[in-house]
This record gives structure tokens, C-alpha cells and sequence, in this order.
């Protein structure tokens, strides 16, 4: 089956007066039709940047897709002109985003905005694309979604506007839905809420689930598919049972054992990653994660491991498995 | 909503009557002595110190400053606002009379000022550090630092000697003869109008460059929407609220540069009025007149500000 | 029946707190403001901290965890209860009374880098404390004194000279952990200090703040979000929903068998890095979101969402009841 989303060699750069960053490092990795593929990675990693560059939302400038391709049901996302790329986003892709506090216009109504995308992209009338929108914010939970649609965003909590940004992402169907970090910003009992509940819609709608997150808990319980980033690259990309039961890389062994569980019977001493985060303008000239690596070898310092497969479906960038 | 509206007028009341208490008492303390403009300075020396008295007490100067405080609010507030020194007519006549003319040159700099600025916005901001937005940017610095009445003089020298502008002497109101009462109000307005464009470029530019990097905004862009759709739909009328805040603030330059830019054109408005008010120490003209821009200021900035809250959800319906 | 926890006087408590209240004014009103009403951010928290104790604080946004945390520092006033530090009760004592109790209580925050001058030197931003309370000493021994407080925290004495932004947030949080610290404090009141941290940063901290408690004997507040990480912390941990602590209990103890509903919804909500057992595991979520804190409290606050809610839920509050010290629970489950 051919995959619904195939990245390529994404490279992403970010222009400064400090100089020149790369937060996406030459990604690639692919999803498949109605999969959820979890992106993880700690603050710097491009888990975010990649989400974005994916639907060329990059502000430029200072930022710019360099190279790579972005194959969506085998068009490339990043040679198309301007007219075909707004007729991808929100309508074949749906985009969630973190702060549900500031992504809705708070200058208009909640059932515009719903809307928008049904006109936009459907050529419905207002009137249509309003009574659609009801429907959705009913399947979204949002209770009373009649008199809600006149509501604007700063009557609603930070729960019920990430529903409304799934029932605006999800308006016309899309085939892909990415979620930035859609409840970093939410409290447990919500963001449970909220992830089950995209987790459904998605099902529903039979669209496929790109989930950046940082929380690996979040990743166990909703993703079928992980790719680990650090400092802008993958590092690890494996099917979620297979990275949680045999994590590859020392990276993603070393995040497993840093996450405070709840479950675990004695509250033992956490086990951090040692050293600093990567600084993304000065990472050292071999692997960028070599300087805080319980297991580096004189090598990393000096090459830069790519990724590359070492069982089915399981692919990690590290020496010890090259 | 309501009591923030209640909230607004009451402190804007408040205002009108602090502002009329300040002027009053500069009015009082500037040195100059009002007789010495009626009599001239020989009638001044000739004067006696009866006479002297009894001009004083026929003008009502000398009664206690409360007395002549309270008399000059209730000529307010009957609509007369007190008779000139030298002319016959009431100052409220006089504003009757001349105050049209004013208040269109303000209306027009103002609606020009945003006709002008908010696209000279719109480049700069689309297409940054283009062609077209360092010539806007020049345009607009060139525009704050010089004064408005040296661009009015450049402006009618130049009529004069290409198009042999003669611009009318007297008021024609508007709905007699357009035309005539145009060439009388436009030149005024475009040379305040241009000042203000400069001010309201700057600041739409600013805002606009803040609220494109919304996230709301990304979202807009997320869903779709065309460019327009996006600037025109999204960001424009969120970043519009503080350029009309500033719009409010500006009439301040308007009303303050009517005086020297109507003298420049000779135009027959209130601004003329109060320059030649002050040169001839008409200390009633000019203590109604200021009054009068005051109380344009404040209750025009009292309309701006219920505006802003009433085109901000989050305040409407609170 | 068992008598509340707080009535047990206990010499080794470093501190007491008992009923606190913190309601914050909501005024209305054209011209003159008046009261219309009130945000019950904390209503009526009691609990003891033994010297040498670790208590976790945990709930959501608005259950009032912070708010407790700043009322305990003196840093919001409160409106009702009493706080004893030390033995001494501080509830009416002024920003002058507080000042030399500062040295001994201490706070460290959630945004190290809001709380950190960015136009001061490390050196300085530690230093400032000993300077405020005149307790500098000479010129070196400030400087021993400043080195000794980085080195505990993991900072290289090297880095004094550098500005808070040329530190990650992992290390501008070591550096307001220094900056408490230098002081010498008995109690320390952290909000949330790791919850903007990555998780292997987090880790670090974390372990930080274990090693200095057994190393110093301090005592901490540690106030979180998340159950997971005040949990490799606390000894007790007492869990916060609407502004009232509705369990408190021993940490194992709360892990192994949570009593409250609100912490079995609380815990459920918290996926488990672990996909096979996420499968198998039975997903309970809590619907709604708190209600607000300004609405009049009928029944027991958490009724609405509770799957367990009895017809005596909407309309008697439970309190909380249990065995002092040990554990607490506010619900008509376990009356």
C-alpha cells in the first residue's frame, strides 16, 4: 500500500543575526492511511518545525524549507503553487495547534470559524457551512452547539476550544490530521478528554493522525507508529509496542528512564539524561546526542550516524547498530 | 458594556470640567492685559482709574474669579458662551458660523489620513523591505518630522504659480456651492491629512507586523484561506484597534494644527478664529474656543474608546 | 468518628496550617466599585509539615495550589486561618515581621527564567538575597559563600559571570535553587519548579531537589501538576480540587489505593509510557471541567463529574476526615 504521507529529506533552516539553525535536519519518514504516527522529541528537537514545514506554514522569513520533498498522496507538497497548497491545507490536511488559548481569532464567532473551511474549500453557502458546523461542534461534545456557533473564543475554556479546533481541522474530512501538541497546554483530566476524543473523530472521518508531543505517556496510549527526534533529527523510528519494549537508540533508552511513572511499586530514583539540551546553533561535529551518551564511542564524536534499519519497520541512527 | 459606557461618560464629564477649571485660571494668569487690546496702548495710558474700573466691571472682569467662573458656565451651558470684546456676535454664533468649515477640514484629514496610510500599511507589511516599503517608510518619516503648516505654504505657493489657485476669502458652506467650499477645505485638509497618514502608516504597520505573527493568524493560514482572506479577514480588523485609538489621539493634532495650517490658507474656520482671537487678546474668544477643542478631545475620545470596546468581543459582552 | 488532622500539636512540625482561606474581590460597578463577589481560590486548606518533610500539592489549573503555596510565603495575604511557621504564627505579620522569617522560608518558581533578572550576573542574582537581609560578610566570603551555593546545585563557580540567558532551563532553574538556597532555609515552597523542564531535564532536577533535602534537612512544599513527579518526592502528598485538599495521605499509600474519586480520575487521566499495558488498562475518563471558584459550593465540589456521586453529594459537602498525619479524605464514601 502506498504510503499517504512520505517525507523526504526535510531540511529546514532558520536565519538569525546569531547565524544560521537547523531545527529540521534531514527527516524523513512515512504514514500510512488512517495510522496515528506519534513525533517525539524534548523542547529544540523540530518535532514542531516539521509539522509545519509538512503544510509550508514556516514563517519566511526567517525560516525556509531547504530541501526535501513532501510526497502527499504523491503530489509534492513543496513545489506546488500557492493555489494548490491553500487547497491542500484544511481541507485534505487539518492542522491542530498547541495554544488553544491564542490559535482562535477572538474577534470572531465560533461557528465562523468552523465554517470557513467548508466555504473555502467546499463552496458552500455561509448558511450551509453554518448548519455544518453545528454538526460538527455537536460531534466534538461541545453541549448546546446551536447557541454556541454565535459564541466567541473567550466564553469557552481551554478544553472546549481544542474541540473546536478539531471540529475546524476536521471539517472537510481530511485524509491527515496533524496535531502539535494539542493539550500540552491542558490539564490531565482534559487532555485525556481531548486525546480520546481525537483519537475517535479521526477514526471516524478515517483520517490518518500525525501527534507531536513531548509526554510519552500520551505516545504509549495513542500512537501505533513513534519517531524520536533530537536536535532535529530522527533518531529512532520504530512501531510503538516494538520502541517502548526495545528502545535502540541510547537517546530514547535514556527517556524512557528519565519519565516519572506512576505505576512503578517503589518510588525509585529517577534516572536523568546527564548534560545539557543541545544547543542547535553549536551542535558538535559528529552525533548531536555523543555529548551526553552513556555509551559514546571515539567515533560519534567525529561522524554523524544516520538512520538507518535494523529490523522490520525498526530504524535507529546510532553506531552501536550500524 | 453598559457600565463601562456609564464609566467612560462620567469620567469624561469629570475631564470637561477639570480641563474648563485649568483654562479658566491660565486665562487669568497669562500676562496681557485685556484692555490694552480694546483701547490700544495710547487710550491705555489716557485711561483713568475710574474708567478703568468701570471697563472692568462692564466686562465682568472684576468680580471675584468664582462669580466670573461660575457666570462663564452658565454661559456655557446656555449655548452662548459669553460675546466677543470687538464683535458683536456671540461666540457661539461665531462657532455656528465658522465651525463647519473646521469640522469637515478635520473630518476630511481624517478620513484621508486612513485612505492614505492604512494601504502605505498594507505594502509595508506584505511586501517587507521591498521597494515599495522603504519608499513608505521614507515617505512617513519625511511626513512626522516636518511641520504641517510649511507643507501648507509649500502646497498653496505651488498652486499659485502652476494652476493660479485663489482659493475663496469667505465661508461657503458646503451645501450651497461644493465646489467653491471644497477648494476651501481640501488644501487645509490634505496638509493635516498627510501628517496624520504618516502617524497612522507607522502604527498600522506596526500592529499589523504584530498580529500576522498571531497564532490565530497561522491557523487562518492552516485552514486554506486565501492571502486576503487571511490579512483582510484575520488580522486587519484585530490590528485596526489601536491605529483607531491612535486616530482619537491624532484629532489632538488635528484641532492644535487647524490654528497655524487655517492661517497658512487663510481659512475662514474657528482656527483662524483663535489665532486672531489670541493676537488681539480676546480673552473670551479664545477661553470658549479652547474650551470648545477640549470638549471635541475628550467626547470624541470617549466615542473612539466605546468603539474599540464595542468592536472587542471580550468587552462587548462582558 | 476521627478527629480532623490538624488538631494534633506536634513539636517537630516546621509548619501549620490550618483552614486557610485566600478569596480574592471581584468588584462591579460603573463609577464606585463595590463587591459583587468573590474567587474562593483557597477555602479552608488544613495540614501540618513535619521538619525534614516532603508534602506534594498536587491539581489542576484554579484547584488553588499556588495560591496556598504564595498565602504560606506571605506573599498573598490571606483572608482566613492560620499559618504557624516554626511555631510562630505569621497570619497577621506585615512584609516587615516577614522579613527575617524569609531567610528560613524560602520559594522557587515554575518560569526560571521570568524569575531571574536577565540583566544581572549569576553572581549577583545569588548574591542579592545575603545582600537584602545584610548578611553578606566581606567581600570573600561572599564569594565562598555564592560558590559553595552553585556547586551545591550543579553550577560550575566558573559560570558566575554569565547572564541568565546563556543558560538553558534546566540550569536557570539550578540557579534560582542556588538563589533559595544561599539563605540557609529550613522550609522551601516550590511551585511547580520542574513543570516547564524537559523530561530528561526534569529528571535531573528532580533528583536535585532529593539530594539537597537529605543533604541540608530541608523541608519542601512541592507544588505540581503532574502525580508522576511529586510522587519521587514527596512523603505525603495531598491532592487539591476547588481551593480544598480533598485527600491527603502517605505517598505509597495514595499510589497503592487512592480513596477520593477525584484522585482515581486524576490518576486514570495520566497515560503510563507503556503501550501494552495502556491496552490493557481500564480508561476511566473524568468528563466536564472544574467548576468555578466564585459559584456558592453546594455538595461536595467534585459531585458533577464524579462517577460515583450519591444524592447526598449534591447537597452536603463532605469534609475531610481521617487519621492525622497518616491519611484524609473528603468524601461521603468513607465517612
Amino acid at each position: 500500500m502506498p504510503a499517504l504521507l512520505e517525507v523526504r529529506g526535510l531540511t529546514t533552516r532558520f536565519r538569525s543575526s546569531g547565524g544560521t539553525v537547523t531545527a529540521v535536519d534531514d527527516v524523513s519518514f512515512d504514514v500510512a492511511q488512517g495510522e496515528t504516527l506519534a513525533i517525539v522529541g524534548e523542547s529544540g528537537s523540530g518535532k514542531s518545525v516539521t509539522a509545519l514545514s509538512i503544510l509550508r506554514l514556516i514563517p519566511t522569513p526567517p525560516g525556509r524549507i531547504e530541501a526535501g520533498q513532501v510526497l502527499f498522496e504523491g503530489q509534492d507538497l513543496l513545489t506546488l503553487d500557492d493555489a494548490g497548497i491553500r487547497a491542500i491545507r484544511g481541507s485534505r490536511i487539518g492542522m491542530i495547534f498547541q495554544e488553544p488559548m491564542s490559535s482562535l481569532n477572538p474577534a470572531l464567532t465560533i461557528g465562523l470559524q468552523v465554517a470557513e473551511p467548508i466555504v473555502e474549500h467546499r463552496g458552500a453557502t455561509w448558511r450551509d457551512a453554518l448548519t455544518r458546523a453545528r454538526g460538527l461542534l455537536d460531534r466534538v461534545r461541545i453541549p448546546d452547539a446551536a447557541q454556541r456557533l454565535a459564541a466567541y473564543p473567550h466564553q469557552f475554556s481551554g478544553g472546549m476550544r481544542q474541540r473546536v479546533m478539531i471540529a475546524m481541522a476536521q471539517a472537510c474530512e481530511p485524509t491527515l490530521t496533524i496535531a502539535d501538541e494539542p493539550t500540552t497546554a491542558l490539564d490531565v483530566t482534559v487532555q485525556a478528554q481531548i486525546l480520546d476524543l481525537l483519537k475517535t473523530r479521526s477514526e471516524e472521518t478515517g483520517s490518518a493522525l500525525v501527534l507531536i508531543t513531548h509526554d510519552l505517556g500520551v505516545v504509549a496510549r495513542y500512537a501505533s507508529r513513534v519517531a524520536v527526534m533530537y536536535a532535529g533529527r530522527i533518531v529512532e523510528i520504530a512501531p510503538a509496542r516494538r520502541l517502548y519494549r526495545t528502545p535502540q537508540h541510547p537517546y530514547t533508552r535514556g527517556l524512557m528512564q528519565s519519565v516519572p511513572r506512576l505505576d512503578s511499586d517503589t518510588a525509585e530514583r529517577l534516572v536523568p539524561i546527564e548534560g545539557q539540551p543541545p544547543d542547535l546553533g553549536r551542535l558538535p561535529q559528529g552525533c548531536a546526542f555523543a555529548p551526553r551518551c552513556r555509551v559514546v564511542m571515539p567515533r560519534c564524536r567525529t561522524e554523524r550516524p544516520v538512520l538507518a534499519q535494523i529490523a522490520d519497520n525498526h530504524a535507529a541512527a546510532c553506531f552501536h547498530h550500524a | 458594556m453598559y457600565a463601562y459606557i456609564a464609566r467612560r461618560i462620567v469620567f469624561g464629564l469629570l475631564t470637561v470640567i477639570g480641563v474648563s477649571i485649568v483654562i479658566f485660571v491660565v486665562m487669568r494668569v497669562l500676562p496681557g492685559d485685556p484692555l490694552l487690546a480694546v483701547l490700544g496702548p495710547e487710550g491705555l495710558q489716557k485711561l483713568s482709574d475710574a474708567d478703568r474700573a468701570k471697563y472692568m466691571a462692564d466686562l465682568g472682569l472684576s468680580d471675584p474669579l468664582i462669580v466670573q467662573y461660575l457666570r462663564w458656565m452658565r454661559d456655557v451651558a446656555s449655548g452662548t458662551f459669553g460675546t466677543s470684546f470687538f464683535r458683536s456676535e456671540s461666540v457661539a454664533d461665531m462657532i455656528v458660523r465658522r465651525g463647519p468649515l473646521t469640522a469637515e477640514i478635520a473630518l476630511f484629514s481624517v478620513v484621508l489620513s486612513w485612505i492614505v496610510g492604512i494601504p502605505v500599511a498594507l505594502i509595508s507589511v506584505l511586501r517587507p523591505n521591498s521597494f515599495g516599503d522603504t519608499i513608505a517608510r521614507f515617505l512617513s518619516i519625511l511626513f512626522l518630522a516636518v511641520p504641517g503648516f510649511w507643507v501648507g505654504m509649500l502646497i498653496i505657493l505651488a498652486m499659485l504659480f502652476w494652476f493660479g489657485y485663489r482659493p475663496p476669502l469667505t465661508n461657503i458652506p458646503f451645501w450651497e456651492d461644493p465646489w467653491s467650499n471644497l477648494q476651501i477645505v481640501l488644501p487645509p485638509a490634505i496638509v493635516l491629512g498627510l501628517g496624520q497618514a504618516a502617524y497612522i502608516a507607522r502604527m498600522a504597520r506596526s500592529s499589523l507586523l504584530e498580529v500576522i505573527r498571531e497564532d490565530y493568524v497561522r491557523t487562518a493560514r492552516a485552514k486554506g484561506l486565501s492571502g486576503r482572506l487571511v490579512v483582510g479577514l484575520h488580522a486587519l480588523p484585530n490590528a485596526m484597534l489601536p491605529v483607531i485609538t491612535l486616530s482619537g489621539i491624532l484629532m489632538g493634532f488635528v484641532l492644535a494644527g487647524s490654528v497655524p495650517v487655517e492661517r497658512a490658507f487663510a481659512t475662514p474656520g474657528l482656527g483662524y478664529a483663535m489665532f486672531i482671537a489670541v493676537n488681539e487678546r480676546d480673552i473670551f474668544v479664545v477661553q470658549n474656543l479652547v474650551f470648545l477643542y477640549a470638549s471635541v478631545f475628550v467626547v470624541l475620545n470617549i466615542l473612539i474608546d466605546l468603539t474599540t470596546a464595542w468592536l472587542d468581543p471580550r468587552i462587548r459582552l462582558q | 468518628m476521627q478527629p480532623p488532622a490538624s488538631t494534633m500539636p506536634d513539636a517537630d512540625d516546621i509548619l501549620r496550617v490550618e483552614d486557610l482561606k485566600v478569596h480574592f474581590p471581584i468588584t462591579r460597578g460603573a463609577v464606585f466599585r463595590r463587591q459583587a463577589g468573590a474567587v474562593r481560590a483557597v477555602d479552608g486548606v488544613t495540614f501540618t509539615l513535619a521538619r525534614g518533610e516532603t508534602l506534594g500539592v498536587v491539581g489542576e489549573s484554579g484547584c488553588g495550589k499556588s495560591t496556598t503555596g504564595l498565602a504560606i510565603a506571605r506573599m498573598v495575604t490571606p483572608t482566613a486561618g492560620r499559618i504557624a511557621f516554626e511555631g510562630v504564627d505569621i497570619t497577621d505579620f506585615d512584609q516587615d515581621h516577614m522579613r527575617p522569617l524569609r531567610r528560613r522560608m524560602q520559594m522557587v518558581y515554575q518560569d526560571p527564567y521570568g524569575s531571574l533578572n536577565p540583566r544581572m550576573k549569576v553572581r549577583d542574582i545569588i548574591a542579592e538575597p545575603l545582600e537584602v537581609h545584610g548578611i553578606a560578610g566581606g567581600r570573600a566570603a561572599l564569594k565562598e559563600r555564592i560558590a559553595a551555593s552553585m556547586a551545591m546545585t550543579g553550577l560550575a563557580p566558573a559560570m558566575a559571570d554569565r547572564y541568565p540567558h546563556e543558560f538553558s532551563g534546566g540550569q536557570r532553574q539550578r540557579i534560582g535553587i542556588a538563589r533559595a538556597l544561599v539563605l540557609e532555609p529550613s522550609l522551601v515552597i516550590c511551585d511547580e519548579p520542574v513543570s516547564a523542564l524537559d523530561v530528561s531535564i526534569q529528571a535531573q532536577i528532580v533528583n536535585l531537589f532529593v539530594d539537597l533535602r537529605d543533604r541540608l534537612g530541608l523541608s519542601y512544599i512541592f507544588i505540581a501538576h503532574d502525580l508522576a513527579v511529586v510522587r519521587h518526592i514527596s512523603h505525603r502528598i495531598a491532592v487539591m480540587y476547588l481551593g480544598r485538599i480533598v485527600e491527603i495521605a502517605r505517598r505509597d499509600d495514595l499510589y497503592r489505593d487512592p480513596l477520593h474519586p477525584y484522585t482515581k480520575a486524576l490518576m486514570a487521566a495520566i497515560p503510563i509510557p507503556d503501550p501494552e499495558l495502556e491496552a490493557t488498562r481500564p480508561r476511566q475518563i473524568v468528563q466536564g471541567e472544574p467548576p468555578s471558584a466564585t459559584g456558592p459550593r453546594v455538595g461536595c465540589a467534585f459531585h458533577r463529574r464524579c462517577p460515583a456521586a450519591m444524592p447526598r453529594c449534591a447537597q452536603e459537602d463532605p469534609v475531610l476526615m481521617g487519621t492525622p498525619g497518616e491519611r484524609a479524605v473528603a468524601c461521603h464514601l468513607h465517612d
